[in-house]
Formats: C-alpha cells, structure tokens, sequence
C-alpha cells in the first residue's frame, strides 16, 4: 500500500511537472500526461494489465509493463538523441561565428621606427 | 602572378586550411603557398599548441574555433570565411605538408580546360610517395563504397586537395564536423549537378604526417559518422 502512494505521488508529480513546461510542443506535454495518468490507472487497478495482457496475447500483466516501458524507453532516448544532435548543430553555427567574427588578418611587416 | 584565365589570378584563388596542432609546420605550409598566391585562410579548430600564432606570423588569415569541432566544421568555416572574402576559387589544402603547392597550378590548368565545378587531387593518377600498404588497401575499399554511395567514379575518395568554383562552393555544406566529412563531400557533388574532374597530383607521406594523420582503423568511426549522418537525414 505504501508503495502504490508514492508511485502515485511521483507520477503525479510528474503531471505537474509537465504541465508547468511552456517551452514544449503541447502533444509531448499531453502524451507524458497520458502515460503517467494509465500509470497511476494500473498502480491503483492492477489487475487491469493483466486483463489487458490476455488481450493482446501476453501471459503477464507485468510484462506488458516491461514491454511497454521498453518500447517507451526506446523513444525517449532516440528523441533525446535528436536533440543533442540539433544542439551540437547548433553548436557547431555558434562557434562558427566566433571564429569568422574574431578573424585574424595576416600580420603586415613591422615598419622600422624614426629615429629621434 | 598565376594567370591560367582572365578569372584565375592568384588573387581569387583562396586557399582554407583546416589546422589542429599543426604549430611545427603550419608557418612552412602558408609561406610554401604565398610563394605563388596571396590568400590563405587556416582555420585553428582550437589547437592547444601555437597553431594560430604561427600560422599568423606566416601571413595567413587565421580564424579560431572556441573549442574542437573536427577537420569538416574547421573547412566550412573556412570557405564561408573566404566566399565572404571575395573568393572566385577555394582550394582545401591540408596543414601538415603532405600536399604540394605546385598542384594547384594543375588543378587551375584543369578547370579552366574542361570549365569543372569541382577539380579533385588524386594521388592514384599521381604519386604518393611513402604511403604504407595498410592505407593503400582502406583508401582502395573506400573508392568502393564511395562509388556505391555517391555514384561518382573517383580514383581518390579521401584526398583533401580540392578545387572548387565560387560556385560550387556556394552550393556545397559540411555538416559532417568531423573525417566523414569527405565522404559528405562526395555525396553532394552529383545531386547538385556539378561537373567533377579528377586531376593526378603527389601527396608526400613524411614521418610528422603518418604520426599526425588519422589511423586506417579510424576507418570504422568514419563509417560510423556516415550511416548516422544518413539516419539524421
């Protein structure tokens, strides 16, 4: 019992959390919001995955879980790989700039000084 | 003053060099070129050594990535840097000394006979002097793939001396930073519709430059970078 309120106190957490985010496309907000509220469906009920296991032919409700967790897993981290690569591009444009902008000419030939 | 057509005074012609801790040779490099042209441009992509001061003294152009980004982004900053200069032609020329000046003369001679977009060095055509058997055989297998890849039928696939127009310099972008950028390269060339001819020059293989240069195995990485350059497409 312990266990299922601070599952449901973390996934409500993150619903929180989520939705106080205003620099993400609102369906990422909204698919993060939807995955935490069917965990907390599945915490409070959970014999529901076991129903929904049978359904789609696997013998477990809690390898569905592994499964769908897995799959989940997979997509975060392929989006965060986009992410790092968008950021090293935009990464690459900004040092690029620094360098064009702080551009040393060729250093002309010192000129030999007056004499007083 | 090279004259090989009314466009192709030295003073058009801009030589970008990719530079990573090069400070031994880097000043003999840019003085080795401003025998015949005028304008060099050697991009430091932050070197931890006097790469940039040298190159400087030697009267390059000397431009300084904030922190290491590889020999592809260090080009393209290069030939923005000198399209936006005013380059009619952007020779890639390497810093560590492999590469021969007098080439260049060929390269331009070769342009202007068949009007080429982009004239790339070749040392199969030509000669290259002291190259070790192992990298004999990787550069062989990377003509395949590159035939395979970019549908061009090239004798050198992995040679930095290149030739190109203001044009063709316009048109092409690395966003490869690192070594798969010369496959990149490659790749763009026939979708652009550019016309690519092959030239014979020498590359010289020294002790400072096998020990210097990237190792066969780096092969793998390279492979690596293409195919996930191609999952990012």
């Amino acid at each position: 019992m312990i266990i299922k309120l601070i599952l449901i106190a973390l996934l409500g957490t993150c619903i929180v959390y989520v939705s106080m985010q205003k620099n993400r496309p609102a369906f990422i907000s909204n698919a993060i919001s939807l995955i935490a509220v069917c965990a907390i469906v599945l915490v409070v009920f959970p014999d529901l995955s076991t129903i929904a296991a049978h359904a789609i032919g696997v013998r477990r409700g809690a390898d569905l879980v592994i499964y769908l967790w897995i799959v989940t897993s997979f997509a975060l981290i392929i989006n965060l790989q986009l992410k790092l690569l968008n950021m090293h591009r935009d990464i690459t444009d900004l040092a690029r700039q620094v360098a064009i902008g702080s551009a040393r000419t060729p250093k002309e030939e010192a000129q030999p000084s007056d004499a007083d | 003053m090279l004259r090989t057509s009314p466009v192709q005074c030295s003073e058009s012609v801009w030589f970008v060099i990719p530079a990573y801790n090069e400070a031994q040779v880097v000043g003999d490099v840019v003085r080795g070129i401003q025998n015949a042209f005028h304008n060099v441009v050697v991009v430091d992509d932050c070197s931890s050594d006097a790469t940039g001061d040298n190159a400087n003294k030697a009267g390059a152009h000397v431009l300084r990535h904030p922190l290491n980004l590889g020999q592809g982004a260090a080009l393209q900053t290069g030939i923005i840097y000198a399209l936006g200069q005013g380059a009619q032609f952007v020779v890639t020329f390497d810093a560590d000394g492999q590469h021969d000046v007098q080439e260049v003369f060929k390269m331009l001679e070769v342009q202007a006979e068949t009007q080429a977009d982009v004239v790339l060095g070749s040392r199969f055509l030509g000669e290259a002097k002291g190259m070790p058997a192992s990298r004999r055989i990787v550069l062989r297998a990377a003509t395949i793939f590159t035939r395979l890849t970019s549908g061009l039928d090239l004798s050198d696939v992995h040679n930095g001396l290149r030739l190109m127009t203001r044009s063709a310099a316009c048109r092409i972008r690395l966003e490869q930073n690192r070594m798969a950028h010369a496959s990149e390269f490659l790749d763009q060339l026939k979708p652009l519709g550019m016309r690519v001819v092959e030239a014979p020059v020498t590359i010289s293989y020294t002790e400072y430059s096998l020990a210097k240069g990237q190792r066969s195995s780096a092969s793998f990485r390279i492979l690596f970078e293409i195919i996930a350059g191609w999952l990012r497409r």
